[in-house]
């Protein structure tokens, strides 16, 4: 598993550096394990925003919004109505859909 | 009648409760995708997983397979959807009814491309109350929980809980 980690030198300014160091005290893990933990972090935050973006414009469906963002359908739709994205359905599309379940009990 | 549902509209009536009321009333069909999407909440314990798994044990809802690949793989790429919007669109386009059930922006504008029928559950909840299926109680509560998901707009769930309020 070692040999397939990669080494990544990058120089960060301070303000980052002491956003590793709290995390690396606050959940008691090294410094390395505080990068990657925020990196994730980072990634999932990044990763919803795409997603959440996308679905607003229209582009990408539900199910396919989660793949991106990593989460459950259930998960995705709480994360679209927590951003106060709407379902589409109009008032009349609704009435049009009592008409045809009713016809055709 | 027959009708595909997508994972959207699954959830949404397992969590407004109202979701085996409906599969008694009227056969229902959901793809192998939307089976596996819903089922990815299961580890969570999620009342939409859990309760779609009984449902399909006991037979109340089927799990189609065996539909066009390229027919599913062309809707994907056209619409952006992912493999099970794609396929219950798919399945909707195949079956007698040609009526899918979907909640979902993208699955909505595809089947109205592909001239299906739609609903939406909101009027699923209207119709059970319409049909004596569920209570007054049971309905007012289930377009409460809808409301309360926020995926709505407020005024199609205003106008479906005025009706049965007066119904």
């Amino acid at each position: 598993m070692d040999e397939q980690k990669k080494f990544l030198g990058a120089r960060i300014e301070p303000e980052i550096l002491k956003m590793v160091n709290k995390v690396s005290e606050e959940k008691k893990v090294d410094r390395t394990s505080a990068v990657k933990m925020l990196i994730s972090a980072g990634w999932k935050e990044l990763s919803l925003e795409r997603a959440l973006q996308l679905y607003r414009d229209g582009k990408i469906s539900v199910d396919k919004a989660a793949k991106i963002a990593g989460l459950t359908v259930s998960e995705m739709m709480n994360e679209i109505a927590a951003h106060g994205i709407k379902s589409d359905e109009t008032a009349e599309e609704y009435r049009e859909g009592i008409k045809l379940l009713l016809a055709s009990d | 009648m027959e009708l595909a549902i997508d994972a959207c509209s699954i959830i949404l009536l397992a969590k407004a409760t109202v979701l085996e009321e409906f599969t008694k009333w009227k056969k229902t069909m959901i793809t192998e995708g939307v089976y596996n999407e819903v089922l990815e909440g299961k580890d969570k314990q999620f009342l939409d997983a859990l309760l779609l798994e009984r449902l399909v044990e006991e037979k109340k809802i089927s799990v189609e397979g065996n539909l066009r690949k390229k027919m599913i793989q062309k809707l994907m790429n056209d619409f952006g959807v992912g493999i099970g919007e794609a396929g219950s669109i798919a399945l909707a386009l195949e079956s007698k009814g040609k009526t899918i059930l979907t909640d979902n922006k993208q699955g909505r504008k595809a089947a109205k491309v592909h001239g299906l029928k739609l609903l939406g559950s909101v009027e699923v909840v209207t119709s059970l109350f319409k049909k004596g299926k569920i209570s007054k109680e049971k309905t007012i509560s289930a377009l409460r929980t809808l409301k309360d998901k926020g995926w709505f707009q407020d005024h199609l769930i205003e106008g479906a809980l005025e009706e049965v309020q007066n119904g």
